[in-house]
């Protein structure tokens, strides 16, 4: 599904990653750990086509295509999803018209107006949603949590094929990460093909989503892979400690 | 009541307006160069809702005691000079313009509070769209006679191309006991609104007009004739 080989990236001069190489394949769910300024963040806008960051050797391939040149938008509409650390607000674009332009964009056929206010009301209450953020602009007056959800929110209506969730449990009640990991799980459970990448720092989301994988990630390459004892091992340990 | 002010017939005309009840009115003047004067009665609501285009219009609102005044703006390359005289005590001005600016453009607007108890909020945005002139000059002027007066006035001019933008948001206040705001941005939609627009989906064009729109309307307190009306407008831009 996701295939990246010696990745190579810069921003402003700065080097991020160096010679980057992950595989993830259909159906698995890989977690990355790693401190602070070490790369994670950037390896998720990269994936998604940031522009602020430069790639200077080395490719992404998804679904066996060569993704480097695509845009922002082409990549989402393969099925790339990228839940982001900081969600940000935008005044006056109402939260369901967003996503039912971000399903149209996706799909040949417009999505039916009273389909889609069906699937967004029972989401909603999947998720413990007030309802009249529905209504309201893109997270604006939202809490932290709140924030969070609608992203879990917008993986559950625009069906992406891999996601990205990049710290999702930073700023997140303990009671918030359990039903936005549930909906993520029972997604997972209908999308079977669904691949899952967690950029973290904790294992605790760990518990809730269980990785096939798990990499720890230092000065921008992965320095060492194991499963789930790994995270519990340098949540102990800290970082790089062998 | 309803009024629709046009300049079918006559491009450069002088027109005197006296309000005498809640009314409605509906200005759509195209390539004019009109002198309006709108007088108020007191206890009265007026509701304006203009999409004028192409205008060097000189428009003078004279707002007398408990007169709810709310203005509803979006109009094409806009060169208008308003003026609003809030004379009355309790009267309420609320004002939102957007301008869609193409060629060179200079907004001026004067608002002058000369009672006491009144308040005004302004809201002024503008999309540069090419790389044009366009500059908002925006007076408040807050005289001795007008305690407990608030004034608010919020500017963006959004440049899409690499216009020549400028805001002159001024505050001329002369009595101590009110509560006058300026504010002003010029620059363009933020990088990180296209980004998390983009990574649902939605391509550079689209993302630019949800933000467009949001931008032009948002503000705005519209009933849904009206927002049909401007959402027209704004899907033919």
């Amino acid at each position: 599904m996701l295939e990246i080989k010696n990745l190579n990236v810069s921003v402003e001069n700065i080097k991020i990653l160096n010679n980057f190489n992950l595989q993830i394949k259909e159906g698995e769910i890989h977690a990355i750990m790693g401190p602070n300024g070490t790369g994670k963040s950037t390896l998720s806008n990269v994936i998604m086509g940031n522009s602020r960051y430069k790639i200077d050797k080395g490719e992404i391939k998804y679904n066996g295509v060569k993704i480097n040149n695509l845009s922002v938008d082409e990549r989402a509409r393969m099925g790339i999803f990228l839940s982001m650390q900081n969600p940000i607000s935008i005044e006056g674009v109402q939260n369901s018209d967003f996503i039912r332009t971000a399903i149209n964009a996706k799909e040949e056929e417009p999505v039916n107006l009273y389909e889609f206010m069906a699937d967004m009301m029972r989401e909603t209450e999947e998720l413990k949603i007030p309802e009249e953020m529905i209504y309201r602009s893109l997270n604006v007056g939202a809490s932290g949590g709140e924030r969070k959800k609608n992203e879990v929110l917008q993986i559950k209506m625009l069906k992406p094929s891999f996601i990205i969730l990049d710290e999702l449990d930073s700023g997140l009640d303990i009671d918030s990460l359990k039903i936005c990991c549930k909906n993520i799980k029972e997604y997972l459970k209908d999308h079977k093909d669904t691949s899952l990448l967690i950029i973290t720092h904790y294992p605790r989301i760990l518990e809730y989503i269980k990785p096939t994988f798990v990499h720890e990630m230092i000065d921008g390459t992965i320095v060492k892979t194991g499963g789930m004892s790994l995270a519990l091992d340098l949540e102990k340990h800290g970082y790089n400690s062998k | 009541m309803d009024i629709i002010l046009n300049n079918k017939d006559n491009s450069n005309h002088k027109e005197r307006i006296k309000i005498k009840e809640d009314t409605n009115i509906f200005i759509n003047y195209a390539n004019s160069n009109t002198e309006l004067t709108i007088e108020t009665s007191p206890n009265t609501s007026i509701r304006v809702l203009d999409t004028s285009k192409n205008t060097k219009n000189i428009i003078t609102y004279n707002v007398d005691k408990n007169v709810n005044l709310i203005i509803n703006k979006l109009s094409i390359d806009c060169s208008d000079t308003l003026t609003v005289n809030i004379k009355g005590k309790n009267a309420n001005v609320n004002i939102n313009n957007s301008i869609v600016n193409y060629k060179d453009n200079i907004y001026t607007e004067k608002f002058i509070h000369s009672k006491e108890d009144s308040r005004s909020n302004i809201v002024n945005h503008a999309l540069n769209m090419e790389n044009s002139v366009f500059r908002f000059i925006v007076d408040g002027i807050i005289e001795k006679n007008s305690s407990n007066t608030y004034f608010n006035q919020e500017n963006q001019i959004i440049n899409y191309k690499d216009g020549d933008s400028q805001i002159l948001p001024n505050l001329i206040v002369s009595n101590n006991d009110i509560e006058a705001n300026h504010s002003a941005y010029v620059g363009s939609f933020k990088e990180d609104y296209l980004f998390y627009l983009m990574t649902r989906g939605i391509s550079k064009e689209e993302s630019i007009k949800l933000l467009t729109r949001a931008f032009l309307i948002n503000s705005m307190q519209l009933k849904d004739e009206e927002e049909k009306i401007f959402n027209d407008i704004i899907n033919s831009l």
